[in-house]
């Protein structure tokens, strides 16, 4: 997938600001494409443009899939349905039988560990099983492309780390192209397979950083993964004093 | 929607009854001083109630007040719905019916009685007249519950790409449940009061404000105070009833209980 001459403003009090002008970006088929920045650098805009909520002004997405699952920063669950029901109200659109829908809406929560949660209700859940339900959700709808926003950030670290790895497990079965927003350098050296800087607006690209070494062997203290996070705080703190 | 349990609900449960006793006290005292006409003792219309109770006439005049509430009330909350969501989805339907319901809602009770009882024949007038009434109050509390749908789910559904079937059923129709639900409490009291009035202006065959209005007229007062106790008594009945069967309609809400990781 490619982003081709991206040109996107907002209109603010203080007069237009121009979020991205004649902006590049390759997403790789099937891989996780992380990308940090400082906050306000439309690492959000282009995943709205991306997921169709936004118009770009100018440019294309080459390749953009018909069907996109989208992990937000909330769950986004219905709170009237149970879980199981709010995962398969995503499979309806596929014309299945409903006891098939039931089965597969039971896989994905068995994936994400909740087997047996699929008849509570949102609220009966703690926080981070109701992202983990947000998880098997976007993984359900056999999305070709899924787009993730800090989906981590509001829980704590060992929650955090329980459900990047939970992430990680299900997105190897069922890869599929992923753009990965996030603020933390740790959870995009274990997710991504690159790594995107972006500068402020109008954001342009600081640098780009692959990470060859397998998602399931990887660890923080692993030499690739140190010299890939020193680059990237370097390019990160340079920004911020210009 | 769940009442208060434990110290909390005894103190309540207290505090009504010590109002009540000391209500009927108040109207016993008075009742004392003045002559039955004016105020007949709280005895003498509870006993008018018994009898009452077992007389054809009585039933038959409950039975079709009862019928003309619930007429009133559904018509209200079919029409009070329909007109709610296509309020809140398109402000230009929202703008035709503004000023309507504005009209509605500033017009005198009695003015759309009398000119109803012009329209429509007596039994029909009460029914007219309710729905007329509570029509507003529907209507603004479902749109209300419309426009506050959590824009962040209809995004989701978006991007899930949910059918307009699904979006209705699934987050619009749950959605509004709550505010559609306050908007027919409050028109449900509202409905018992217009039927009556309605009923002992226009006088047809049965009803309770038919038997209000022959009371009134041979100055039998314990008689309209014992028409009007079956009135508030059908009106918290109903209430009660309402509030047994609502929250079948919020499965969701019935359930409490949260788990750790």
């Amino acid at each position: 997938m490619e982003i081709k001459n991206l040109s996107k403003s907002f209109s603010t009090p203080t007069g237009q600001l121009d979020v991205f002008e004649q902006f590049n970006l390759e997403l790789p088929e099937r891989e996780i494409t992380a990308i940090l920045g400082p906050s306000g650098c439309g690492k959000t805009t282009l995943l709205n443009i991306l997921a169709g909520f936004l118009r770009q002004e100018e440019g294309e997405i080459i390749g953009r899939p018909k069907r996109v699952s989208y992990l937000f920063q909330e769950p986004r669950l219905l709170p009237w349905r149970t879980v199981e029901h709010n995962i398969r109200l995503v499979l309806q659109g596929e014309g299945s039988e409903p006891e098939k829908q039931i089965e597969a809406a039971e896989h994905y929560l068995e994936l994400v560990g909740l087997g047996a949660f699929g008849n509570y209700y949102p609220h009966e859940l703690s926080g981070g099983m109701r992202q983990r339900s947000a998880i098997a959700r976007a993984f359900a709808s056999h999305s070709q492309m899924l787009l993730m926003d800090e989906p981590f950030q509001a829980l704590d670290l060992d929650l955090r780390i329980s459900l990047v790895n939970s992430f990680i497990r299900l997105w190897e079965e069922y890869p599929k192209t992923t753009v990965f927003v996030t603020h933390d350098i740790q959870e995009a050296l274990i997710v991504a397979d690159q790594i995107v800087v972006f500068s402020r607006v109008p954001a342009s690209i600081l640098g780009t950083f692959r990470i060859t070494q397998s998602r399931r062997e990887r660890s923080l203290s692993a030499p690739e993964l140190i010299s890939v996070e020193q680059k990237v705080v370097e390019l990160l703190l340079r920004k911020d004093q210009s | 929607m769940t009442g208060s349990t434990g110290p909390g609900k005894q103190k309540k449960t207290a505090a009504v009854l010590l109002s009540s006793a000391v209500l009927l006290a108040v109207w016993w005292i008075v009742s004392q001083f003045v002559s039955d006409i004016i105020l007949p003792p709280p005895s003498q219309v509870f006993i008018r109630l018994i009898e009452f109770a077992s007389r054809t006439s009585f039933h038959q005049a409950l039975g079709a007040t009862l019928v003309r509430g619930i007429q009133g009330f559904f018509i209200s909350l079919l029409l009070g719905s329909v007109v709610g969501i296509l309020a809140g989805s398109f402000a230009a339907v929202e703008a035709l019916f503004r000023p309507l319901l504005a009209v509605i809602k500033a017009t005198p009770v009695l003015s759309v009685i009398l000119l109803a009882f012009i329209w429509f024949q007596s039994g029909q007038v009460p029914v007219f007249a309710s729905v007329l009434m509570t029509l507003p109050v529907v209507t603004q509390n479902v749109m209300v519950g419309v426009r506050e749908i959590d824009r962040e789910l209809l995004e989701m559904a978006w991007v899930y790409r949910f059918s307009p079937r699904q979006r209705f059923l699934h987050i619009t129709l749950p959605a509004i449940t709550p505010f559609f639900l306050s908007g027919a409490r409050s028109a449900l009291g509202l409905t018992w009061k217009v039927v009556v009035a309605a009923e002992v202006l226009t006088i047809p065959h049965h009803g309770i404000g038919t038997g209000m209005q022959f009371a009134q007229i041979n100055l039998d007062t314990a008689g309209v105070l014992a028409w009007t106790a079956s009135a508030i008594l059908l009106s918290a009945a109903s209430d009660l009833l309402f509030d047994l069967l609502t929250p079948l309609l919020q499965p969701h809400r019935r359930r409490r209980r949260s788990h750790g990781d």
